[in-house]
């Protein structure tokens, strides 16, 4: 369901880098040690006061374990598709936007990749220059607002792939305006000579 | 007074049967349910790439299954222990 024109073709999908993820990465493996902090303290207060087991103890342990781990996968996967759905998708015609905030949250917006007038890249930092990440900003044409993304893996080749697909644009649209006008012309020279040859009849 | 000392003043017990264990089990794969459905959504409607999303489908599926299947059978193994 992203708005592409059917002769439009989608020749590039860019993500954000993995680092950041990490954040997230850091909070699942905190949840995901939740578990033995909880047994830590399962020790440290006399639980068996507080919770009466009817049966084994250790499988309701195991039970609510699975449990609570298949909620850290849950939320896991959420995190996952935050990233996953968060693209720059470049098409033969535009660059699509997509921001994806939680599930229920979707921004996007285009445009036109013939409108772009200057692209630049930030590289700020030791980090983000050893893992090859940054802020990518385009300039349009018009009103609009500067594009800016950041924490875009390989900023550079981006840069130089846009601009590639940029001067594409550009030839093919100038090819496009030239064909009317040459067939303007044909149509021009055949309705100018077709009216000699009415003069030419009407001379006879 | 330290603070296990002042929890086990208090008096509040909690049974913890296997149909209270059925009940949270069956919570959490509800939740998951819901949960799968939108994501899934997600996915088909606005990624891209076929392969991976497939890969990211089987991983989900079967991680899934599996953290389930265990939660389901130490549920089970509980109940019988408790009979």
């Amino acid at each position: 369901m992203i708005e592409i024109d059917k002769s439009e073709h989608i020749i590039r999908v860019v993500r954000r880098h993995w680092f950041v993820l990490l954040s997230d990465i850091f909070v699942l493996a905190f949840l995901f040690a939740v578990p033995v902090i909880g047994l830590f303290l399962f020790h440290l207060v006399p639980m068996e006061n507080i919770l009466i087991f009817t049966g084994n103890q250790a499988y309701a342990v195991s039970f609510f374990l699975f449990a609570w781990l298949f909620i850290v996968w849950i939320m896991g996967w959420n995190m996952w598709t935050d990233y996953y759905l968060d693209v720059l998708i470049i098409t033969d015609k535009r660059i699509f936007d997509i921001n994806q905030k939680g599930l229920f949250r979707r921004e996007s917006s285009s445009f036109r990749i013939d409108k772009i007038q200057n692209v630049s890249v930030n590289q700020i930092g030791i980090i983000q220059t050893l893992l090859d990440f940054g802020t990518i900003q385009l300039e349009t044409a018009g009103e609009r607002e500067d594009f800016t993304a950041g924490f875009i893996a390989h900023p550079y080749e981006i840069k130089r792939f846009i601009n590639e697909s940029q001067d594409r644009e550009v030839e093919r649209s100038q090819l496009v305006h030239l064909v009317p006008d040459e067939k303007d012309a044909v149509t021009r020279s055949g309705s100018h000579a077709e009216k000699l040859t009415g003069q030419d009849d009407e001379g006879r | 007074m330290t603070p296990p000392a002042i929890l086990s003043t208090i008096n509040i017990q909690i049974a913890v049967s296997p149909f209270f264990l059925f009940v949270v089990g069956a919570l959490v794969i509800a939740g998951w349910l819901v949960f799968t459905v939108i994501i899934r959504y997600h996915w088909k409607n606005y990624g891209t790439g076929g392969m991976q999303l497939f890969a990211m489908n089987f991983l989900y599926i079967s991680g899934s299954a599996a953290l389930a299947g265990l939660m389901i059978l130490s549920a089970v193994l509980y109940l019988i222990s408790a009979q």
